[in-house]
């Protein structure tokens, strides 16, 4: 089947994929007439006579030769050469199949008179230059639609690449950053200023690096760079608005509807979002809704994506609102001083069905369990965020954010259970249903001041960092649970429980950490104490939670409801930590010039942690008073690598050790018996856990100017080791029950890494390639009791994904990938148990520009997974949209069919200690959907440019 | 707001002596590019020896003096001496203390170093408070000032200096005395306005250049106001340049004189009133400075051969551009738009980049062996006839060899009037 979709994938490539032999060629050397000099860096460009379209561009090199191959032949070109101070030479040419290589040898260029004023045509054509280290990217240069915008340019731009997700590398490494006018737009994310702002709006686009500041330490000497991208508008299109209002209906009662308008001018964006969808839409809503509602999100290359096929159904309204204000108006990145606000409300409402078959191997037999649960559930929400954020120097930050949120849910469960021994006996049954309600209230405030004197111009002696945490939280929850039990094995008689649950919690929490870094200066002065940075760190927190339990059953001889005593109760936990300790630090860096620079820190933490906990409960046996005093030590340490003009290396190691208590849930739990299969027994000697973790990370990009192809591989690799960790000893009795006895275990291991390799390659000035690895890997090692018999789970996972995507610039794009997961769960008790589930995942997306107004795009998604049983269950989900576009691209017209050959099941397998599970949850079915919608865009004000001066 | 203006300051403290030309009106952005054989007559390729102990990582300074070429190597610390014809003679490495700069003094055929004390960083205002209220009148503690006399007879020796306390600040040799440079806003002055430069003789200020006001919320309030400071063949003069001022002055010891003049057009030009703006805070000084990205920051590598000064500008983006200036016809060309021919045996016109040296007869300049190795097929094709010594010194060189001076001999004809 794979091997199908393959092929038929390849052969609805279209035919300029392969069309790329029978290319023209130009070349020459560029002199100044007067003097007789080569001219370097002079721009050259290559148009069509037919439409002045750009064809290629080069800049000329150090000895003024430009030479530009892959030109069509037998189509009539022109040539423009440019340069600062001189007149333009253009040039006809058409290059035919005898003559491709056209060599102009020597070209003389005149001086400009001092008079003649073409300085504005010659800007026009020139589609990049270097302006010192910075790229500068010319959009008037860049003859596209009057509706193309700044990713339809980016695309055509040597080095750049704009990948499927949005992100966009320079030479292989990401553009982290995406300003506009200096200032993050509307969030940062890069395609909300690229797909919606006009190529028209721009005046010039520089790509450059800048120090990432965010990782500038006590006194790091070598803060590592990131590349950064600024759109600098034109003076006239510094204010603007764009957005969308689309609504579709479908078959199968199946609607969906947006709506975003966004403003912005030098000092302020602000933005609303509104939206409602049954069609289990969740990326692209809410406050993602401003960043997926792009002028070009439906029109640009399409990667697929899975909406849609999640489990249950769900309708969803969303209303989002966005503010952003500068306080100073500057086109500088580095330093700002703004407060940004954020509204949302969501309102879901979710229905799902789920059948879930759970195999458990218990020694000598097997324990399956089927259920059947139903769930309806509806959820409201209203959350706020106001964040402030100043920089005035280099070292002085101070952020602050509040965040609060107000959440209102119900919900009813009917939950089914049917537990058989070996497959055919019938061990016994539960029927649950509930209903419950609850509203919860959450107020966070966090930020952080930093003062650092990053120069040592001023005086060291007063830097500090001081970051704080502290909020308040509360909710109140009604439950009602109607529970009954029959065992097909012991005699007991069967159980019913209704019970009702009223439970307000209060959580208030506060933590502070300030790390004095001029301890070193307040210490020694102006000595330097062999270059170790010494900075005393504290942490203190906080908290304290109130729960208040009131829980009662219904007596079915008198009917009515009575206080259960077992569950009613109160209960506050206060928390105190303190942890004092000394961060030293040491960097050592050198540079070879034009050869290779590295920069190694090492920093190790010596922290003391106290710790005192207290539960006053009504139950005097959960009243306890410990103290926990630890030491926590940790160690860190970064390394850069550059070589020059080749590659770069990042690298980091991070280790540390802690300890962590039982809770008071572990150690004296309060059991409900409507929790049929599954009861916690605690343990009141739980020892508290010992936590050695260690994780390394490696990067490596090309950083090698001017090539057509880059590459980027990164490695992250995890360990954590525990000892007296908190396992369990699982005892089942005959109806299939099983109490967890919780125990101390030692060597509790887990591993874990992923892996990514990305290259990517244009083939000539429209045509490119890419191809991505990543893979990740898990392991865990969990020793644990079963029965009193010992019995240790490891679990091992491993995932693959191969992607590869070919992309014809404004024509045509595919991406077909291939992942292979594995998932294999070991039981080593009386027995070695082994259970394997394996899927496979074939994916291929194709998008076709028929005309510059229509595009059709299609996605199949093929699915084999395999449970541990060995059965394979496979499916396929063809889905498929065709767009239209007009008036002016403003207004779309979308058809889309969601599972067209109605496969789509949402079946899960799961392996995990002595267990495999597989799940199968109800989803959307097929459905036909057509939308409209319309992009109102305004860029500018309402008088059009100013008049050039003068006149 | 405006503030007093420089016309207020120089009314009030006349020592800098205005004996100006007239107004050189040149355009940067529109210079020329030149043939090589237009500007030299001949080069000279000297490799400089490659051994364990002269081998060096990183040029952070390179000299020329009558009979030698000195390098400073700031990854390892150390000065590297070597004779015209590239023979490696002596290295000078300073323990305890990293060298921050060399200079040559042609009375005393010595190499004038300062280096500071490794275990010390003193931040500039500590630096400030410490010049102006320490008791102390020798910071040898902190920094150390020599003469290593180059004359070998006498085996490199290697005299010791007294500190002065402003040796806290950047320090030249002048004339048997220390120039000073003060480059921003110090508030343990009492004084309103103070001097960029100071000449110290014996730990006491006896003349003083540039003055600036000395208020907070002044440019120089914030950033470091950027001074070139460059040798002329003369122990007794230096050219110097003040940042987002296009004049290159001339200091002799009795007087500050505008020897030349530039104006360049106003896109490439910082505004007047610059200097004199309060601002009311970073952000909005960066803006400022950043609201025009040609805007010329300042002058680097000023070189004056004869009638032709070389030198470097760079942007307020970090655009460099190198410009050599006839002052006999007027006219600025543009050292990267050189192009190459067989009088420089078409090596790069990327040489012409980095002229900073001379003596009495050439201009020196050089390029990383990696460099010329990278040319070395285009030399091989190019000339017709290469000289012997240059095609043994490509067959035989590495990439990681020391660089190769290049001596250039800049035609008679064009500094003649």
């Amino acid at each position: 089947m794979k091997i199908v979709i393959l092929l038929c994938l390849i052969w609805i490539l279209p035919p300029s994929l392969f069309a790329q032999k029978n290319m023209g060629e130009l070349k020459g050397v560029i002199y100044d007439s007067l003097n007789n000099y080569a001219l370097q860096s002079a721009s050259v460009s290559v148009f069509k006579r037919a439409d002045s379209s750009i064809v290629d561009f080069q800049l000329s090199n150090t000895s003024g030769e430009f030479d530009i191959k892959n030109l069509p032949v037998k189509v009539p070109l022109y040539m423009v050469i440019t340069y600062t101070g001189y007149r333009a030479l253009i040039k006809n040419v058409v290059l035919d199949s005898l003559n491709k290589l056209h060599d102009f040898r020597k070209l003389f260029l005149y001086p400009r008179a001092e008079n003649e004023m073409d300085e504005v045509v010659i800007n026009k054509v020139q589609p990049i230059r270097m302006n010192g280290d910075t790229l500068e990217i010319n959009p008037d240069a860049f003859k596209l639609d009057s509706n193309a915008v700044v990713e339809d340019m980016l695309m055509r731009v040597p080095g750049l690449t704009v990948w499927g997700d949005g992100t966009i590398t320079m030479n292989g490494r990401a553009l982290e950053k995406v300003y506009v006018d200096g200032k993050p737009f509307f969030g940062g994310a890069a395609q909300t200023a690229t797909q919606n702002l006009p190529k028209n709006a721009i005046e010039k686009i520089q790509v450059y690096q800048e120090k990432d500041l965010s990782k500038i330490q006590a006194s790091e000497e070598k803060p590592d760079s990131i590349f950064a991208m600024n759109i600098k508008l034109k003076e006239d299109k510094k204010k603007g608005r764009f957005g969308k209002v689309g609504a579709g209906y479908g078959t199968d009662e199946r609607y969906s509807g947006d709506g975003v308008i966004q403003f912005y001018n030098k000092r302020t964006q602000s933005g609303i979002a509104i939206g409602i969808n049954n069609i289990n839409k969740e990326d692209g809503t809410g406050e993602k809704a401003f960043m997926a509602n792009t002028f070009k999100s439906n029109f640009a290359n399409f990667f697929g994506g899975n909406d849609g096929s999640s489990n249950g159904i769900t309708r969803r309204i969303y209303a989002n609102a966005k503010v952003q204000h500068s306080f100073s108006e500057s086109d500088n990145s580095q330093f700002y001083n703004r407060l940004s606000g954020d509204y949302g409300y969501l309102n879901t409402s979710r229905n799902v069905l789920t059948n879930t078959t759970n195999i458990q191997n218990i020694g000598d037999y097997k324990l399956s369990n089927l259920t059947n649960n139903r769930s309806v559930n509806n959820d409201n929400s209203n959350t706020i965020k106001l964040i402030y954020e100043n920089r005035k120097q280099y070292g002085n930050f101070v952020n602050l954010s509040v965040n609060y949120t107000n959440q209102y849910s119900s919900n009813n469960n009917v939950l089914g259970t049917d537990v058989f021994r070996n497959d055919s006996t019938s061990v016994s049954k539960t029927l649950n249903s509930s209903s419950s309600t609850s509203s919860t209230d959450n107020l966070n405030v966090f930020g952080f001041i930093r003062s650092n004197d990053y120069g040592q111009l001023q005086d060291p002696r007063k830097n500090y960092l001081l970051f704080f945490n502290g909020g308040y939280s509360s909710s109140l929850n009604n439950s009602n649970t109607v529970s009954r039990f029959s065992s097909d094995i012991d005699t007991i008689p069967p159980d019913l429980i209704n019970r009702r649950y009223n439970n307000v919690n209060k959580n208030y929490y506060a933590s502070m950490t300030f790390n004095y870094d001029g301890f070193k200066n307040l210490l020694f002065g102006i000595y330097n104490f062999f270059n170790i940075d010494v900075s005393l760190a504290n942490e203190i927190s906080i908290s304290r939670n109130e729960m208040n339990a009131n829980v009662a059953d219904l007596d079915t001889v008198t009917n009515k409801f009575g206080q259960n005593k077992l569950l009613t109760n109160q209960n506050i936990l206060t928390d105190f930590q303190y942890r004092p300790g000394l961060n030293f630090r040491k960097s050592i860096n050198k540079s070879v010039w034009e050869k290779h620079n590295y920069w190694l820190s090492f920093e190790v933490g010596l922290k003391y942690m106290f710790q005192n906990q207290k539960n006053e409960s009504s139950f005097l046996f959960r009243n306890i008073d410990r103290t926990l005093n630890t030491f926590t030590p940790a160690f860190n340490m970064d390394f850069n690598y550059n070589k020059n003009n080749a590659y770069r290396i990042n690298s980091y190691l991070r280790a540390n050790v802690g300890q962590t208590l039982p809770d008071i849930d572990q150690l004296y739990p309060l059991v409900d018996s409507t929790n049929r299969y599954n009861i916690i027994a605690g343990n009141p000697d739980l020892k508290s856990s010992n936590v050695k973790e260690s994780s390394w990370n490696l990067n490596i990009n090309r950083a090698k100017m001017n090539t057509k192809s880059s590459y980027s591989a990164g490695i992250y690799l995890n360990y954590n080791n525990t000892s007296n960790a908190v396992s369990d000893n699982t005892v089942y009795d005959s109806s299939g029950r099983s109490v967890r006895y919780l125990v101390n275990v030692d060597h509790q291991n887990t591993f874990s890494g992923n892996g990514s390799i990305r290259f990517s390659t244009k083939l000539n000035k429209l045509n490119s390639l890419s191809f991505s690895y990543t893979s990740s890997l898990s392991s865990n090692i969990r020793p644990g009791f079963i029965n009193y018999v010992s019995a240790t789970s490891k679990n091992n996972s491993v995932s693959n994904t191969l992607t590869a995507t070919y992309s014809l610039t404004d024509k045509f794009n595919i991406t077909v990938g291939e992942t292979i997961a594995n998932n294999r769960s070991e039981q080593k008790g009386k027995n070695i148990i082994t259970s394997v589930i394996r899927n496979y995942s074939t994916t291929g997306n194709i998008n076709y520009f028929i005309t510059k107004k229509i595009n059709f795009n299609t996605s199949l998604d093929y699915q084999n997974n395999k449970a541990a049983n060995g059965n394979s269950i496979k499916a396929n989900i063809w889905n498929a949209n065709a767009i239209y576009r007009f008036m002016q691209q403003k207004a779309e017209l979308k058809f889309s069919a969601f599972d067209l050959l109605r496969q789509n099941k949402n079946i899960e397998n799961f392996v995990m200690e002595n267990s495999a599970t597989t799940t199968i949850t109800n989803g959307l079915q097929q459905y036909f959907m057509i939308t409209f919608s319309f992009y109102p865009r305004k860029f500018g004000s309402k008088n059009g440019p100013p008049p050039p001066p003068g006149l | 707001m405006r503030i007093l203006t420089w016309l207020v300051i120089l009314a009030l403290y006349p020592t800098i002596l205005f004996a100006q030309g007239k107004a050189l009106y040149l355009n940067p952005d529109n210079a020329p590019g030149v043939k090589v054989s237009v500007l030299f007559s001949g080069a000279e390729l000297i490799p400089l020896q490659t051994s364990k102990a002269s081998h060096f990582t990183n040029i952070q300074d390179f000299l020329v003096t009558p009979y030698l070429f000195i390098f400073l190597d700031n990854t390892s610390n150390t000065v590297l001496i070597f004779n015209k014809k590239g023979k490696f003679l002596y290295k000078y490495k300073k323990k305890k203390y990293s060298i921050q700069s060399i200079q040559y003094v042609h009375a005393k055929n010595a190499l004038f170093i300062t280096a500071t004390n490794k275990n010390y960083t003193i931040p500039k205002m500590k630096a400030q408070q410490m010049i102006e209220r320490s008791p102390k009148n020798d910071f040898s503690k902190y920094v150390s000032l020599e003469l290593l006399h180059l004359d070998d007879t006498t085996g490199y020796r290697v005299e010791k200096l007294p500190v002065p306390r402003y040796a806290l600040n950047t320090l030249y040799y002048f004339n048997g005395d220390y120039l000073s440079v003060d480059d921003r806003y110090n508030k343990y002055l009492k004084d309103t306005v103070a001097f960029h430069l100071n000449i110290i003789h014996d730990n006491k200020v006896i003349k003083s250049y540039f003055p600036f006001l000395n208020i907070p919320k002044l440019p120089s309030f914030y950033k470091d106001v950027n001074l070139a400071i460059d040798n002329t063949t003369n122990d007794s003069s230096f050219l110097i340049q003040k940042q987002f001022d296009n004049t290159i002055y001339e200091l002799t010891p009795d007087s500050l004189y505008a020897k030349y003049k530039f104006v360049f057009p106003s896109g490439q030009t910082m505004a007047g009133d610059f200097q004199s703006t309060l601002f009311k805070n970073n952000i909005d000084l960066e803006t400022a400075i950043g609201k025009n990205n040609k805007v010329i920051y300042g002058f680097y590598n000023m070189l004056e051969h004869g009638r032709l000064l070389f030198f470097s500008t760079i942007t307020v983006n970090y655009y460099r551009r190198n410009l050599l200036f006839n002052s006999i016809d007027n006219k600025l060309y543009d050292l990267g738009k050189i192009t190459t021919d067989s009088v420089l045996y078409f090596l790069p016109s990327l040489i012409f980049s980095s002229i900073s040296e001379q003596d009495d007869d050439y201009v020196y300049t050089r390029i990383s062996s990696a460099d010329l190795l990278r040319e070395k097929d285009k030399l091989l094709s190019k000339n017709k006839l290469l000289p012997k010594k240059i095609e043994q010194l490509l067959s035989s060189l590495d990439k990681f060899d020391n660089a190769i001076i290049i001596k250039l001999k800049v035609k008679p004809s064009i500094t003649k009037e």
